[in-house]
């Protein structure tokens, strides 16, 4: 089964440049935003994004569309963070004081509500930012990406009870570093 | 968790739609009567909820010419260099005039569209390894440029 992105990408290994502009547009957000969580530095974040469309772009003759598009690209984008992230040293966790979750539904703009949301988004960021890398990278991909164990098994390189494992101790991790701990 | 650890991981995979029919029967048979794995439960799914909630990063105004301007450049391998190396052997020698009036120019110029790369290849000894046998004009014009490349912040 080829998905639309796969169409466009067996395009672009066609020659068919406005394919590959297609993808980028519709890939950016998604994939900036990913990056953007991985690793510490924004401007890297966005330097990555593009090596990763480079790479695609220079992968284009040997494209077969035997997974989804976003899967192989998702991919690149992980090996490339991780391997980054791996060469510098790690962050150190700081665990938060309260916990935030029940803070962070309908923020209302303005007045002391906003202010609250706004600290509990941040204080989310930050526990996610202090994850294991690769636990990070599968719970993104799992509760921003919507992707199955299988998928995000293919694109971290690990098998779906990995998968299953990585999920299960980044939720309990951030969940600890919230301070929502178990009763 | 506390109080109850017959599921651990299985609860993350029940959330995720990933659990094989027979557990997720096992689970849900477990689950109304068990206060700690609902609440586990619920938690993790109000987790989930806040990280989809997050406000997405959106890439900077410049990440869209930034990245053309890339493609740009790495489409068209080397540019000026590509070619000036796919010149034959024996084009050399005459190439060597034309390079040193180029270089000259370059100096002169000091061309702000040459990227840091191209100077550094261009400064690249072994790059040059071809040019053994080359005009000494061409090579003495090639020392020039490397001593001012080494002393340029380029
Ligand atoms: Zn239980």
């Amino acid at each position: 089964m080829i998905d639309d992105d796969a169409r466009l990408m067996l395009r672009v290994r066609g020659g068919d440049r406005r394919a590959f502009e297609a993808l980028f547009r519709r890939y950016t957000p998604p994939l900036v935003n990913f990056l953007a969580r991985m690793l510490p530095e924004r401007d890297r974040a966005e330097e990555l994004a593009q090596e990763v469309f480079l790479r695609v772009y220079q992968a284009r003759d040997r494209y077969e569309p035997r997974a989804r598009f976003s899967t192989w690209l998702f991919s690149i984008a992980s090996n490339l963070a991780l391997n980054e992230l791996g060469r510098s040293y790690r962050k150190r966790e700081t665990p938060l004081e309260e916990s935030v979750l029940d803070r962070l539904e309908d923020p209302q703009p303005g007045g002391e509500e906003h202010l609250e949301a706004k600290r509990a988004v941040s204080a989310v960021e930050q526990a996610l930012a202090s994850l294991p890398d690769r636990q990070r990278a599968a719970l993104l991909l799992r509760a921003e990406r919507g992707l199955g164990y299988a998928e995000i098994g293919e694109v971290l390189g690990a098998s779906p009870s990995s998968v299953k494992s990585l999920i299960h101790r980044a939720r309990e991790n951030l969940l600890k570093l919230l301070g929502e701990r178990e009763p | 968790m506390s109080g109850c650890n017959r599921f651990g991981p299985e609860l993350d995979a029940y959330l995720d739609g990933e659990l094989d029919a027979e557990t997720r029967e096992g689970f849900e048979a477990h689950l109304p009567a068990c206060a700690s794995c609902s609440l586990a439960l619920e938690k993790r799914a109000s987790l989930d909820h806040a990280i989809a909630l997050l406000p997405r990063v959106e890439p900077s105004p410049q990440f869209e010419a930034r990245f053309w301007a890339r493609m740009a450049r790495a489409e068209e391998p080397a540019g000026w260099r590509a070619r000036w190396f796919a010149l034959p052997r024996l084009g050399w020698v005459a190439a060597g005039a034309a390079l040193v009036a180029g270089l000259a120019l370059l100096l002169s110029l000091r061309d702000p569209s040459l990227s840091a790369q191209d100077w550094a290849i261009v400064a690249d000894a072994e790059g040059f390894e071809l040019l053994l046998e080359a005009d000494p004009e061409l090579l003495a014009a090639l020392d020039v440029l490397e001593a001012w490349s080494g002393s340029e912040e380029i």
